[in-house]
């Protein structure tokens, strides 16, 4: 799960950094957090997860939204007993429409778009299955810890983004990651 | 030159460069890139045309040095906005637009955005392909690895690989010992048709004009003839609709064609948003027949093959109704005597008829008939009667506006009846193209 990729941001002002409050209070010179490692979020327990029934949840970024899905079987990048939990971004990554509400349990699917019907397998990494968008869904990378789930990571660009970890303030609740964590990937 | 741009090697600083930035090699489709460069202000700015398909989708390629990156804020790229971007701006840069490229030897980013600002996809608006414009550019590390970089020429039974200068001499020599010995028809050329102006523009320039061959075939056909005969005979130029005239429709009749996957803009900017109902003639239930059952329109799920059983039987129903669209006929239909003037014009004149020729000719034959038709078509006869009331059943004194679009499911099988028959009854319900109807331009449309 992890990618082995460990990339130096170029010089540039992409490197403006996220600063994490927890990260921030705990420096004696306002370090902001390393701007390519993804951060962690508590974001649900396993145990609270009904099948088919979406939750939502914000990561990394404040207006990241996403949800998380038990979809009944088992998933690429799926955690959990039956490997079904999965989570992904819902802005659509053609035109950035929310799918929030549009989740179809009988077929696993996310969509179709409200702006132009791109719709996505969630079985498959958030493959597009019929649409306007060239991009899977970003998939948030999770971790089991106990009955927690943890986000540490996104697999893929978000929709409005040049990059998933720059020019927004982090959402709620994120820590710093582990520095051997899922790191920015660059085009 | 190609093979120069495939055998460089890379300088001191960009290896340094490479090797300090590994991610430039995106072969891998299992790790997405989650961080894309933007142009910076000083980019250089190129406005293009998508090279896909007809709708002709205006795009802006961004190239700039390897080693210079845009910011975030509206003034520091040349994007001019304020990441992130907002929802529905058309701003965003996708990874799949972006690419590394060689200009004369030196690595350049390249990304190629919808440009908004167009008429055609407004807002930003792009398709599947539109939207992956970026990687088609040369890259050694991508999938376009195995694109022909040199000319090739059979030697021995070898292909070998020929400089640029070779290979245009060679042809310009057995071109002139073809056409000196033979002339000028002994000279043939096939070519593709897309890549519209510069290519085709030259490639036709060249055949027609310099050589003078009458062997010359584009696209999909063995010589230089018509794509949909039956809408040429009929006097319909198939590009000629505006696409406001799919947003103002109040309903639209596609047959043997997938707009949301073919003509993607077309449908998703125009056609949809506009609001007309969609009668989807297709022998696939797509999701596009689905938009069209959840939108107040219906599938006519067509046995292939029997599309101008389906036109016909549709247009008898609607001239049983007299619900044909007469003042438009009365105005714009050729009478019997100007068919028969259309000297040289033979399936014109063979199969020509005016309004009242082909009323006859429809209600002559009980393959016409609702029940027959379903009995040929495999469409039940009560979506076959509600197809001709959606197009042509007046409301009041209105009558509804409707266009037609046929593509290559129609007329790659039985290509003069089914598109004859199409363009019939687009006639019949006054829709013309550029023509002016009783009830304003409606469209009849080659995709």
């Amino acid at each position: 799960m992890h990618r082995r990729h460990i990339l130096a941001l170029a010089a540039s002002s992409l490197a403006v950094g996220v600063a994490v409050e927890q990260a921030a209070a705990q420096s004696p010179v306002g370090t902001r957090i390393d701007p390519a490692v993804y951060p962690e979020k508590r974001v649900a327990k396993l145990s609270e997860l009904e099948v088919g029934v979406p939750l939502a949840f914000t990561y990394p970024l404040e207006n990241h939204p996403n949800l998380f899905f038990r979809l009944g079987g088992e998933a690429l990048r799926g955690v959990g007993p039956h490997k079904d939990v999965v989570a992904f971004s819902a802005l659509c990554t053609h035109m950035g429409g929310n799918l929030t509400g549009r989740y179809r349990h009988d077929v696993k699917a996310l969509g179709p778009c409200p702006f132009h019907f791109s719709t996505f397998d969630l079985r498959k990494g958030g493959m597009p299955v019929h649409a306007s968008a060239t991009q899977n869904l970003p998939q948030v990378l999770l971790r089991l810890d106990g009955d927690d789930i943890i986000a540490i990571g996104v697999l893929g660009l978000i929709y409005g983004q040049r990059n998933n970890l720059a020019d927004a303030r982090p959402a709620p609740g994120v820590r710093p990651g582990r520095p051997d964590g899922p790191r920015i990937m660059r085009s | 030159m190609g093979s120069d741009n495939a055998t460089k090697k890379m300088s001191r600083r960009e290896l340094l460069l490479a090797a300090r930035t590994p991610s430039i090699d995106v072969g891998s489709y299992e790790t997405p890139a989650d961080e894309v460069p933007i142009p910076p202000a000083n980019a250089q700015v190129l406005p293009t045309a998508c090279e896909y398909c007809i709708v002709g989708c205006g795009y802006k390629a961004y190239v700039w040095p390897y080693n210079q990156v845009g910011g975030g804020k509206a003034s520091e790229n040349a994007l001019h906005a304020d990441f992130p971007v907002s929802v529905a701006s058309g701003k965003w840069v996708s990874p799949n637009m972006h690419n590394v490229v060689r200009r004369n030897g030196e690595l350049h980013h390249v990304v190629i955005v919808p440009d908004g600002e167009t008429a055609v996809n407004r807002k930003g608006n792009h398709s599947v392909r539109g939207g992956t414009l970026g990687l088609k550019p040369y890259n050694p590390r991508r999938p376009t690895a195995d694109r022909l970089q040199v000319p090739l020429v059979r030697v021995r039974g070898m292909l070998q690989p020929v400089s640029w200068d070779d290979v245009t001499t060679i042809l310009a020599d057995v071109s002139k010992h073809v056409i000196q010995k033979h002339g000028e028809a002994a000279w043939g050329i096939k070519y593709y048709s897309y890549q519209f102006w510069e290519n085709t523009y030259a490639v036709t320039k060249f055949a027609y004009g310099a050589i003078g061959t009458p062997a010359g075939a584009e696209h999909d056909k063995p010589t230089a003839v018509n794509d949909a005969v039956g809408l040429d005979d009929s006097g319909v130029d198939g590009f000629s609709s505006s696409y406001s005239d799919w947003r103002d429709a109040d309903v639209v009749y596609i047959s043997g064609v997938d707009p949301y996957e073919n003509q993607t803009i077309l449908f998703t900017e125009w056609m949809a948003p506009g609001g007309a109902r969609v009668i989807f003639v297709n022998p696939r239930k797509s999701p596009t027949a689905a938009y069209a059952e959840r939108t107040g329109g219906i599938h006519l799920q067509v046995w292939p093959g029997t599309d101008s059983v389906l036109n016909n039987a549709v247009a008898r129903y609607i001239v049983e109704q007299g619900w044909e669209d007469s003042d438009f006929i009365a105005r714009k239909m050729a009478t019997r005597a100007e068919i028969e003037s259309e000297k040289g014009q033979w399936r014109r004149l063979r199969f020509g008829m005016t309004f009242q020729e082909y009323k006859s000719f429809l209600l002559a034959d009980d393959a016409y008939t609702l029940a027959k038709a379903a009995e040929i078509t495999r469409i039940p006869a009560e979506k076959i009667k509600l197809a001709a009331e959606m197009l042509a059943k007046p409301r009041g004194r209105l009558r509804p506006k409707a266009s037609f679009m046929l593509e290559k499911g129609n007329y790659w099988s039985f290509n003069f009846p089914n598109s004859a028959s199409l363009t019939a009854l687009g006639l019949v319900c006054g829709a013309a193209g550029p023509v002016r109807s009783s009830h304003g331009p409606a469209a009849i449309n080659a995709g």
